[in-house]
């Protein structure tokens, strides 16, 4: 139980109540229904659909490459998300659609003693790791940029956490032998790009690669990875951004210089800032490619504008992650950040996945309440107010505030 | 760079399977087994694009430019970017080699621009 009396003002809460209550166009036949993210500018009105296979009420952001963001109350009272409310994200049109298990190999070659292609049988006869991890898009909530920037327009749904079991990547490569001089391993799946774009590859460098942690999974959540979560294997990378987390992996080169390919020279670039944070429009900085993952933590009991029933307690829910270590607390201010309150946590299931957290309010005086949550990670990182903002529409963490009316 | 070889061979179209059925493709669906865990051959079957470019010539002009490589949504749900469509439009080029002439920069610019004006009704 937590104490949370005082009542905020809130400089939002009027236009997203009277954007709540406008309405929405009505959906097309297809949608079940219209979701509003709420973006800052408009346009935020995005379809639910169910016609993705495996897949229940997802927010459509795009039909083909999938790009599929979870609801929030999908997220709602449990750690791990289920598989047919997991986000989706593919970068090119072509991805497979058809993977036969007898006939499919994992390659390891480059700068190696010995080039390899592994069944799957003979990775399924490796010793196995599970882990708790989750798995968030370098461009999640990149809606809520200000100012806006292009790319995919997400609002907080495109992460999710879920249990990984497989095989280390460490022993993987030992069964091909890091020749000497390599420096980094690259790897790239099943997915094709359009005629002479590059082809979808991210490297790690090798002591990363070989750090014990990284794995390749074969199951998500108890199931064989859902061919849209890149079934047969998938790279998992805990800790860090969803872009090294290679779906329908099938290739692995030891790469004996660094990666020059565009999807590591070019693409998913950050400032090489504090907070990879720079003044809107900059431009000159230098850059690096996105790595960790920071502390987020989201309210997922109660929408944003929702009505609530007045001189009643309320309780809050959500999830929080520490990013590339644990969560150390949660708290929760009612006065806009003056005083924060501890919620109560969970149950540890690894640093690298979500950790549940609740609280209940006094009885609230009628009118409006905002609600702040924030997350302070095990390395001590803590969630700021200020946004941070680059011309990616990166690694944005920045403390979330609901607000209700009690009435 | 160019694809790994094996890949072809890696992916094997169950056609025979998707015509028998979801149930009978279920039972004959290839499969690993190994160590208590069952990996089975698995297809894919997305839905047709949804979303549609208003009708008239810049609709059409931009359905033709940019629509060979992702749906509609894309655009439609990008933020007011108004003459900073220009700089995407670039980089589809450069980055991905997508076959847009230079010289229809400016008609695809204002296309985009206007379909963008008409999304948001303004």
């Amino acid at each position: 139980m937590i104490d949370l009396t005082a009542r905020i003002e809130r400089r939002r809460a009027l236009s997203l109540l009277a954007a709540g209550g406008a309405g929405l166009a009505a959906a097309p036949l297809w949608a079940q229904a219209l979701v509003d993210l709420h973006l800052p500018g408009g346009n935020g009105a995005r379809p639910l659909v169910t016609d993705f296979p495996g897949k229940g009420p997802m927010i459509l952001q795009r039909s083909r490459a999938p790009l599929l963001e979870t609801p929030m109350s999908a997220f709602d009272g449990q750690v791990f998300t289920p598989n047919d409310r997991f986000f989706v994200r593919w970068h090119y049109a072509d991805i497979p659609t058809a993977v036969d298990v007898a006939r499919f190999r994992l390659s390891v070659l480059g700068a190696v003693k010995k080039p390899i292609r592994l069944t799957l049988a003979e990775l399924l006869a490796m010793p196995r790791v599970e882990l708790a991890a989750i798995n968030q898009c370098s461009g999640n909530s990149r809606g809520y940029f200000e100012p806006r920037v292009p790319g995919a327009q997400w609002g907080n749904g495109a992460i999710g956490n879920a249990r990984w079991l497989g095989v280390r990547l460490k022993d993987v490569l030992d069964r091909a032998g890091i020749a000497p001089g390599a420096v980094q391993v690259r790897f790239s799946g099943l997915d094709a790009p359009p005629p002479d774009a590059p082809i979808f590859a991210k490297s790690l460098d090798l002591a990363h690669a070989m750090d014990g942690e990284v794995m390749i999974a074969f199951q998500m959540n108890g199931a064989q990875l859902p061919m849209l979560h890149g079934f047969p294997l998938r790279l998992i990378v805990p800790g860090w951004y969803s872009t090294y987390w290679v779906k329908a992996l099938d290739r692995i080169e030891v790469l004996a210089t660094p990666d020059t390919g565009y999807w590591m020279e070019k693409a998913y670039r950050i400032p090489a800032t504090p907070g990879a944070s720079v003044a809107p429009g900059a431009t000159g900085f230098p850059t690096v490619p996105i790595n960790r993952m920071g502390p987020r933590s989201f309210i997922t009991n109660i929408a944003d504008g929702a009505r609530v029933t007045a001189q009643a307690p309320l309780e809050l829910r959500g999830l929080a992650m520490g990013g590339a270590s644990g969560v150390a607390r949660v708290e929760l201010s009612a006065d806009g950040g003056k005083s924060w309150t501890p919620a109560r946590l969970g149950p540890d299931q690894g640093k690298y996945g979500f950790r549940t957290w609740d609280a209940v309010t006094p009885a609230l005086a009628p009118g409006e309440h905002g609600f702040a949550v924030r997350c302070t990670s095990a390395a001590g990182e803590t969630q700021a107010f200020e946004p941070i903002w680059n011309p990616g529409g990166f690694m944005r963490n920045a403390i979330e505030t609901v607000t209700v009316r009690a009435a | 760079m160019s694809r790994p070889a094996h890949r072809a061979t890696g992916l094997l179209a169950v056609a025979a399977l998707t015509f028998a059925g979801a149930a009978l493709a279920q039972r004959q669906a290839p499969a690993v087994r190994q160590g208590g865990i069952v990996l089975q051959s698995a297809t894919l079957t997305l839905p047709d694009d949804k979303a549609a470019f208003p009708e008239g010539a810049a609709g059409e002009l931009v359905a033709n430019n940019c629509t060979g490589c992702h749906s509609a949504e894309m655009i439609l749900n990008q933020p007011q970017l108004g003459a900073k469509w220009k700089a995407t439009v670039e980089k589809m080029r450069t980055a991905y080699h997508a076959p847009i002439a230079p010289e229809d920069d400016a008609a695809i610019v204002a296309a985009l621009t206007a379909i963008e004006a008409g999304h948001r009704g303004s």
